[in-house]
């Protein structure tokens, strides 16, 4: 089942274009954005979160036409949106901060708010700070309090930006066991410019650029696109798409090979160089 | 003094996990019980798993949920919702610390007017405009650190803000009344800065977010130079209290309200 449905998708801001004609399908799963700054994907996200609207364009989220007031009440009542600068005020517990967005989203009963609140935050993984003031948190359990929020009501559709932003290694592999069991059955859009997260996490993956879509498909169909473009040299080649120098002295390239150079097996993060990086031809792509 | 160690028979635990000890012999078994196993898991046959589950929900109510504040009490008191009262009490500029440097400020300058004229015109000049900033406060800028995701939620954004500068205009233009009749003078003028206030207000929450802060600084700025221009020009405190602009006041909370009002009845063209 369709769970997105966003075709033609424009949204400036006065001059800039910051979705272009860009067009979206989801399923039920992980769906990964990835993309370069300025690629259009949290103007994408603030969309599908329904605290924007576009410019113009056709979306339907789970059914509803977010233009309409009928339709945006009912995706907001089955959405978890995490926003890339998710905060809460300093002075809150854990647990006050997640029962006052409740409250939002309509928990009105306190008992039975509660409960759910302590439910959030176990999934996370804060039941036991949950009377710590919010600033006196770490960096990582503050991402984690955001994202407990988005799993309030147990939501259809989960929308995060840039969730594992700022995390150390242990905390992301923390984050990724939650998006992921999140995402079981229900549908996560999520960016990020990690390929490694995109890698380990989404069933699909979207590559943006300059507000457009440039690629659409699965990861091991994303990585395809890198096949017999990535060779290993001593000497650098300026030609490729993108170079860099790897520990033993030699030379990564991603782009269209030379003839008898060495070539590597792919990796996403070729792919999306390839796609999105710096030199790529993604208008060609399109 | 008995130092030899004691533990819970049969009984006396059966007595206990069904509240048939005195509140004495109960001290004694609790202090007992938290550092003995042994007996922690004798009682443990004769606790109702059921009701002891409530017992702890109960237990981690009382420490987890959120604690209530002046204010929130103060709206509970009243009659209002419990989410309700919630959703009012954390909003920024309610915080005790803001109220707080307000009040003082309305203080110091009812102590001036009481020993110079020019106070009296201080007072008319800071009155208005402290409800105008307080309101940009609450909702301009990145005031609020969960707008962005309270903008995603069902509840009507407008609902919230309309609720909370409600309670900000009445937590800072109900003590600047009481002030204001201690001014000395007539009392009709002392109270002539509140059309200009509210309409302040009422505007600055017509404004898009990013445009509450600048409008409110500059609207304040406004009046507070029309105060004092009409003090240094006529000598009098409250020459910029004229029934004209009484009027543009009127004409302006009233367009400012008409505009709140089809927003609530016309959502369709607002997203937040």
């Amino acid at each position: 089942m369709t769970t997105i449905d966003a075709r033609d998708v424009v949204h400036t801001y006065g001059r800039v274009r910051a979705l272009d004609g860009l067009n979206l399908v989801t399923d039920v799963g992980v769906t990964g954005l990835l993309g370069p700054n300025g690629a259009g994907k949290t103007t994408l996200l603030r969309a599908l979160a329904t605290v924007s609207s576009p410019n113009s364009g056709h979306v339907r989220i789970l059914g509803h036409d977010p233009a309409d007031i009928d339709g945006r009440l009912a995706i907001r009542r089955t959405l978890g949106y995490l926003p890339q600068d998710a905060g809460f005020p300093r002075g809150f517990s854990a647990f006050e901060a997640i029962d006052y967005l409740a409250i939002l989203k309509e928990h009105i009963r306190a008992s039975a708010r509660h409960d759910e609140v302590r439910r959030v935050l176990a999934l996370v993984g804060l039941q036991d700070v949950s009377t710590k003031k919010v600033r006196t948190l770490s960096g990582g359990m503050r991402r984690r309090l955001a994202l407990a929020q988005t799993l309030l009501g147990h939501p259809d559709l989960l929308v995060l930006d840039e969730p594992t932003v700022g995390l150390d290694p242990e905390q992301r592999i923390r984050f990724r066991e939650i998006i992921s069991e999140a995402g079981v059955g229900r549908t996560v859009v999520l960016s990020t410019h990690q390929t490694e997260d995109v890698a380990a996490l989404c069933s699909h993956v979207v590559v943006m650029d300059h507000g457009r879509s440039v690629f659409a498909g699965t990861v091991p169909e994303l990585v395809a696109q890198a096949r017999d473009r990535v060779w290993v040299d001593d000497q650098r080649d300026d030609r490729a798409n993108a170079v860099y120098r790897l520990g033993d002295g030699s030379y990564h390239h991603i782009g269209d090979p030379p003839a008898g150079v060495q070539l590597v097996k792919p990796t996403i993060e070729d792919a999306y160089l390839l796609l999105a990086g710096p030199g790529s031809d993604a208008s060609a792509v399109v | 003094m008995n130092t030899q160690p004691w533990h819970l028979d049969e009984s006396l635990a059966e007595r206990y996990a069904t509240g048939q000890t005195g509140q004495t012999l109960a001290a004694s078994v609790e202090q007992h019980l938290i550092g003995c196993r042994a007996c922690q898991g004798l009682l443990g046959r004769y606790v109702d798993a059921r009701r002891h589950d409530q017992v702890f929900t109960g237990v981690i109510e009382r420490i987890q949920a959120p604690r209530r504040g002046p204010v929130e009490r103060l709206l509970r008191s009243m009659g209002v919702a419990d989410s309700t009262a919630r959703l009012v009490a954390v909003t920024p500029s309610l915080r005790s610390s803001w109220i707080g440097g307000v009040l003082l400020v309305l203080v110091l300058a009812q102590i001036v007017a009481h020993s110079e004229p020019v106070g009296v015109a201080l007072y008319l000049a800071l009155a208005p405009v402290l409800p105008a900033i307080s309101v940009a406060a609450a909702f301009g800028g990145r005031a609020d650190p969960t707008r962005e995701m309270a903008s995603a939620s069902p509840y009507p954004m407008l609902q919230l803000l309309i609720l909370r500068t409600v309670a900000v205009v009445g937590a800072t233009v109900l003590p600047a009344m009481a002030l204001a009749l201690l001014l000395p003078g007539s009392t009709w003028l002392s109270l002539g800065w509140l059309l200009p206030s509210l309409a302040l207000a009422a505007f600055i929450i017509t404004l898009p977010d990013q445009l509450a802060v600048p409008a409110a600084g500059t609207l304040s700025a406004a009046w507070m130079g029309m105060v004092s221009t009409g003090w240094l020009r006529h000598s009098d405190p409250y020459a910029a209290v004229t029934p004209a602009i009484q009027f543009v006041s009127l004409v302006a909370l009233t367009f400012a309200l008409v505009v709140l009002l089809v927003r609530t009845t016309h959502p369709q063209r607002r997203i937040v």
